[in-house]
């Protein structure tokens, strides 16, 4: 599969693409999108260089639209845009229709990707996405390989790219969860909650559970592997590392059982962000 | 104002259901926001229609394929031009299907996953969205949104007494992604509790949520949708 690695500095997306990144996303601090601003680019200088380097190298570099904006903030993100796509911006990745409608109306030659954000969950949504401009859709975290083989072999000339679940995967679902609005300050959906029969915490899959969904994903056909964009750079390093052993061993045509069991081995010993992943649980 | 009553009720706990269960409330909200397992197969719908006097309401949450698939089945057999299948929407597949196949046989609601969605459009492009897509309601169960859905001309559906927050599709009952579902949910609520939350969370089918009071007062509704929580069943 080829990996779309999220990057925050010139210096992160040079080197990822000497490793082999196949594309690389990032947000400008200035531009709303999904994460803290710490997670973006801080300045438009170094990001049109990250694009320019991307471009020179023949591969493809996507900015982040992805959280809502509006007014004087709406107008920044479309001249923001503008201006990338002048630098040989490769793509926008969207969450909502409003800026979507707004970013094809500019003409760019970049292309309009819809972020996983923005839930499209089936065939009908997916058609609806290409009338509206797009060409590419991330699905959505919780989507299962079964449920989005339909999405990813669909006719309509749209590519699909999927999250590494293996390394991580939100216990819910990201765009319609408010929890973080009941103290403004934690991570409720990590806590250790009092429930009726003792401790509760919130489930999500297991290790073995996120191999199999990448096996699904890529069986079903999925060519695009996205890999999360982290605070700390050499975790994001040890995740990119265990997508390609994990991209070797599906080409190698392993049983689903046996890639499971080899997976999550790995999970546990490659990537140190997995282990502290799961030692929060 | 006249405030009609709805009962809000998921498939499984519709054929779990006694007769006369529904006796106070005029209209049956049929289905769930948040969780396709409990979502009524065709069959379940016309189970209802035969069991609950007054009117029917479908409602859905975001659908994949196949649940998609059975949705569209639902109303293809149950609307018509004269008898108007009201819909409660959150996925932007089926708004849009609804629009150019359905149009004339639906009343379209917008639900509460779809509104946080509205709520973020500016005004303008939300209200030429919602004209679009032909949606006179909206499903709201949070006071601190009605204003954001004010001058919009939409019909308000207020629900009560529980507030979602959250929600997931790994299953926290069964702990299992969606396929082969137990309905373990059905009838029950978790209340979880944490020293640095105000109120407990509840959980209810795949929705975490909190508990409400009584409904605000607001020109806007004109119908209180009543969502059972099992009394004295918080495991």
């Amino acid at each position: 599969m080829k990996t779309v690695v999220g990057v925050k500095t010139y210096d992160e997306a040079a080197t990822m693409l000497r490793l082999g990144a196949d594309e690389l996303y990032g947000g400008l601090a200035a531009v709303p999108n999904h994460r803290l601003p710490a997670q973006s680019f801080q300045t438009m200088d170094e990001i049109k260089a990250a694009v320019k380097l991307t471009r020179k190298l023949g591969r493809r570099f996507s900015l982040l639209v992805n959280q809502p904006s509006f007014g004087a903030k709406s107008r920044k993100t479309l001249a923001v845009a503008r201006e990338l796509d002048e630098a040989g911006l490769g793509a926008c990745i969207v969450r909502e229709i409003p800026m979507l409608e707004s970013l094809a109306a500019l003409g760019l030659k970049a292309r309009l990707t819809v972020s996983s954000l923005a839930l499209c969950f089936n065939l009908p949504a997916m058609r609806r996405y290409k009338q509206l401009g797009a060409s590419r859709v991330v699905l959505p975290f919780q989507l299962l390989p079964g449920e989005a083989a339909p999405l990813i072999k669909n006719r309509y000339g749209l590519e699909t790219e999927v999250f590494f679940h293996a390394d991580f995967c939100c216990a819910n679902i990201d765009p319609a969860c408010r929890l973080w609005n009941l103290t403004h300050r934690d991570q409720t959906c990590r806590f250790s909650y009092k429930g009726p029969g003792g401790r509760w915490r919130m489930p999500e899959a297991n290790a073995r559970e996120k191999m199999r969904a990448v096996y699904g994903f890529y069986h079903s056909g999925a060519r695009y592997l996205k890999i999360i964009r982290m605070n700390d750079f050499s975790e994001e390093l040890e995740v990119f590392k265990f997508a390609r052993i994990v991209d070797k061993l599906l080409a190698k045509g392993q049983s689903e059982e046996e890639f499971a069991r080899l997976g999550e081995k790995l999970y546990f010993t490659v990537s140190r962000h997995a282990r502290s992943a799961w030692k929060k649980r | 104002m006249k405030i009609e009553r709805a009962l809000q009720l998921s498939a499984p706990a519709l054929r779990a259901a006694a007769p006369g269960a529904f006796k106070k409330a005029g209209l049956l909200y049929l289905g769930d926001e948040f969780c396709q397992n409990l979502v009524p197969s065709p069959e379940d719908f016309a189970l209802a229609l035969a069991k609950f006097p007054g009117r029917v309401a479908l409602v859905t949450p975001l659908l994949t394929d196949a649940a998609f698939d059975s949705v569209e089945e639902i109303i293809k057999a149950q609307s018509s031009p004269r008898r108007r299948l009201e819909v409660v929407v959150n996925d932007l597949g089926l708004l849009h299907t609804l629009k150019t196949r359905y149009a004339r046989r639906v009343l379209v609601s917008l639900g509460r996953v779809f509104a946080h969605r509205v709520k973020v459009m500016p005004r303008s492009f939300a209200a030429g969205f919602l004209k679009k897509h032909n949606v006179k309601r909206v499903e709201l169960d949070d006071p601190a949104l009605l204003p954001r859905f004010e001058g919009l001309g939409l019909k308000v559906s207020f629900h009560t007494p529980f507030r979602y927050v959250s929600v997931t599709r790994f299953c926290p009952w069964e702990r299992h992604w969606p396929a082969g579902c137990g309905y373990a949910c059905e009838g029950r609520v978790k209340e979880l509790e944490h020293p640095r939350l105000p109120a407990p969370l509840l959980l209810k089918g795949q929705a975490y949520g909190l508990k409400t009071g009584a409904p605000p007062r607001h020109p806007a509704i004109d119908r209180l949708v009543q969502e059972p929580l099992p009394a004295g069943r918080r495991k």
